[in-house]
């Protein structure tokens, strides 16, 4: 007999989330954007895509407890943080000049900034969040045969060395069953038994991330936030991150250095 | 026919209707010289001049088709950020890759790296 993964309910306080400017506030992202397969490729987004009806998928708004959970989510969990070995490679490409000025700059640019904002929601506080940190959630998640049956094609193929925590935040093909298989938990009236996953960022464990079901969610919306270069999440990521922020007239800060001078010999 | 679609049937049609002389120089402008020959999957930065002024106009299929692969993303990702952000997506590190972009299409990745570009553009 498979138990009931472990709840908790949504932070007392606003949750924040990183969206383009100008897109409608809170909402899940359009299912145009999930190519002909109709499915998106974050962590808890459902892997059913074109082979179900639409109004059986789901579709989820990823937030955070903090800005910076939110921010950091985004910079460094789309993309933008250097890959090492890419770098290396482009050293080693024959050129006439010398590497392109910029090329290998990393920083959170200023046209970056400006084209998103920090929307913020109040999550409804009857809500419950599927806990992926509670210590039995793993073990109870490994009991479901088709998990395990997912989990070992990934062990098979060395995609994945064992169903233990780091599985959590390996392949999205399995974080997405998963997900799925949360998503259809009922309790014994046949109502869902969760809105959401809660999980930390795999990026820092000091962030608090929430992947909520579109069609579950109950929320207020407050205010989105201009992302200002002095914004207190931002500098925590660009701090985390070593990633300069760009301010409005093209310098770079380096918050983790003294008098955020990039300049600085410590 | 919704904006965001129109985005990415326009992104396609664009790749489609152009050819790998133009993509080659845009390539070079935008991407600059090193990274497109990264991705090409050719020693030289020369070699992507040659093809973007048609000095060399028989261009293996296989480094044809990455090129082609990495201007879609191109015409994408730049209805939506800056150059200079895109370039930063080609470079960095991609969870959902497990390696940069321009790697991974370097190494065929193509389905896989259209799947990162998309979610790029789906938040944040």
């Amino acid at each position: 007999m498979v138990n009931d993964i472990p709840y908790v309910s949504p932070p007392l306080d606003m949750v924040f989330r990183v969206n383009r400017r100008g897109r409608p506030l809170f909402q899940p992202p359009n299912w145009e954007l999930a190519g002909v397969e109709r499915r998106f490729a974050g962590r808890y987004d459902d892997p059913g895509g074109a082979n179900i009806p639409e109004n059986h998928r789901f579709r989820t708004i990823y937030c955070g407890t903090s800005r910076a959970a939110a921010l950091g989510e985004v910079i460094a969990g789309k993309g933008l943080r250097p890959d090492l070995k890419t770098i290396a490679e482009l050293h080693e490409v024959e050129t006439e000049n010398l590497i392109t000025p910029g090329l290998l700059t990393f920083h959170i640019s200023e046209e970056w900034r400006s084209a998103r904002w920090l929307e913020t929601a109040k999550l409804h506080e009857t809500l419950r969040f599927a806990d992926m940190e509670a210590p039995e959630t793993l073990d109870i998640l490994r009991r479901v045969p088709h998990l395990a049956g997912k989990a070992q094609e990934l062990i098979d193929t060395g995609k994945l060395a064992d169903f233990d925590r780091s599985a959590l935040y390996g392949p999205h093909t399995l974080t997405q069953y998963i997900a799925r298989y949360i998503f259809e938990q009922m309790d014994n009236n046949n109502r869902p038994m969760y809105t959401g996953i809660h999980y930390k960022s795999r990026l820092n464990a000091n962030w608090e991330c929430w992947a909520v079901f579109d069609n579950r969610i109950h929320r207020e919306i407050g205010f989105p936030e201009t992302i200002l270069h002095d914004n207190p999440g931002l500098r925590e990521v660009s701090i985390v991150f070593k990633l300069p922020i760009e301010t409005y007239g093209g310098k770079l800060i380096c918050p983790w250095l003294e008098g955020d001078d990039c300049n600085s010999s410590l | 026919m919704s904006t965001k679609h129109k985005a990415l049937a326009q992104a396609h049609k664009m790749t489609v209707h152009t050819s790998t002389s133009e993509i080659a120089k845009e390539l070079l402008e935008l991407l600059t010289g090193q990274l497109t020959a990264l991705i090409a999957s050719v020693e030289s930065e020369r070699t992507i001049r040659r093809w973007a002024t048609e000095k060399v106009t028989r261009i293996p299929p296989e480094k044809e088709e990455r090129l082609r692969v990495a201007y879609t993303i191109v015409q994408l990702l730049t209805q939506y950020d800056a150059p200079k952000v895109v370039r930063s997506w080609f470079v960095g590190m991609n969870p959902i890759l497990d390696d940069s972009p321009a790697r991974a299409i370097r190494d065929g990745r193509f389905q896989e790296t259209l799947m990162a570009a998309r979610e790029f553009i789906v938040d944040g």
